[in-house]
């Protein structure tokens, strides 16, 4: 049997029920840009939490984390945190393209999106990183 | 369970050719990246320690452990797998064998021979359709009590399926 990784990433939803960053995944990000992050998670998941260091990923103040992409366009955050009661968990609280040196206003609304968590107000779901299939795709385009 | 599946990559890899260099590129400088950095930690050895050993700058040693870095060399990455005591394999593969270890699906290596020297381009396997090849087999896991006597063996065991695996067409078997 395959050895099942270390790690689950999930993402956040709205007490709503939008599933926020997985629609920023599939709305705003090109496919090579999904490609650079799904290849980014498909080692990660295997690390054991110390070796989740700069240059691919960071602490940051209050619980919060960044994994970091550097894409042709410009660096790509996902903003996340280690949920206390959950091992080997990853929660994804925000993507976005990083727009300024000190992204405060990305990082305050992970925090207040980890604040309404920790209220109860809102929930995760198991983040998708697989591609979905177009119509484009199942014709096999070829670039 | 993998957050990248085979099919996944699969529809991936038929994007096109520059989308493979892409998955090629990219997996390369992550994987060496994060092997050195894991191994050197396993050691108990710092960045300047290694790089030490390994007669490189520790600049060029925290490079190369960066996921991002695209200009590895045969001749640093050696330095390095010296220093640490290792092997390094540099080879060419066929996609089906490297969507089977993106996707930690097992695949049975065979070594060296006329197939691994002579490598199937992406174009020869699709025609062959040897990416979509799959087998089921079963698997029998045996569990205690296991007895024997000079007549039979009584076997106490369970018999479960199990996901099916790749393998390419002409290695195909069922066990």
């Amino acid at each position: 049997m395959d050895k099942p990784p270390l790690w689950t990433f999930r993402g956040y939803m709205t007490e709503a029920g939008n599933s926020l960053v997985q629609e920023w995944f599939y709305g705003e990000l090109s496919i090579d840009e999904r490609d650079l992050i799904r290849d980014r998670v498909n080692h990660l998941k295997y690390l054991e939490r110390h070796l989740w260091r700069r240059p691919a990923f960071d602490k940051l103040e209050d619980d919060l984390n960044e994994v970091r992409i550097k894409t042709s366009a410009g660096p790509i955050r996902m903003y996340g945190y280690f949920p206390s009661g959950k091992r080997h968990s990853f929660v994804l609280l925000i993507g976005l393209y990083k727009s300024a040196d000190n992204d405060r206003k990305g990082k305050n609304v992970a925090k207040e999106r980890l604040k309404l968590l920790r209220q109860g107000k809102g929930n995760t779901h198991e983040f998708d990183f697989e591609e979905r299939v177009t119509s484009e795709d199942s014709q096999g385009a070829q670039d | 369970m993998s957050l990248i599946s085979r099919k996944g990559l699969l529809q991936r890899i038929r994007r096109g050719r520059k989308t493979r260099a892409q998955l090629v590129a990219s997996n390369l400088s992550e994987g060496i990246a994060f092997q050195i950095r894991a191994t050197r930690d396993k050691r108990g050895m710092t960045q300047a320690e290694l790089a030490r050993e390994s007669g490189m700058t520790q600049n060029n040693l925290s490079r190369l452990e960066s996921p991002e870095y695209g200009k590895q060399t045969i001749r640093s990455l050696k330095r390095i797998a010296d220093a640490l005591d290792v092997a390094l394999v540099v080879r060419l593969v066929p996609f089906s064998q490297y969507i089977d270890w993106l996707s930690s699906t097992h695949h049975l290596d065979e070594g060296i021979r006329p197939e691994a020297l002579a490598v199937p381009s992406f174009e020869d396997e699709e025609k062959s359709r040897q990416h979509e090849v799959q087998v089921r087999y079963f698997a029998v896991n045996l569990t205690p009590p296991v007895t024997a006597s000079l007549n039979h063996i009584q076997v106490s065991g369970v018999c479960q399926f199990v996901p099916p695996v790749s393998i390419p067409a002409q290695e195909s078997r069922v066990a």
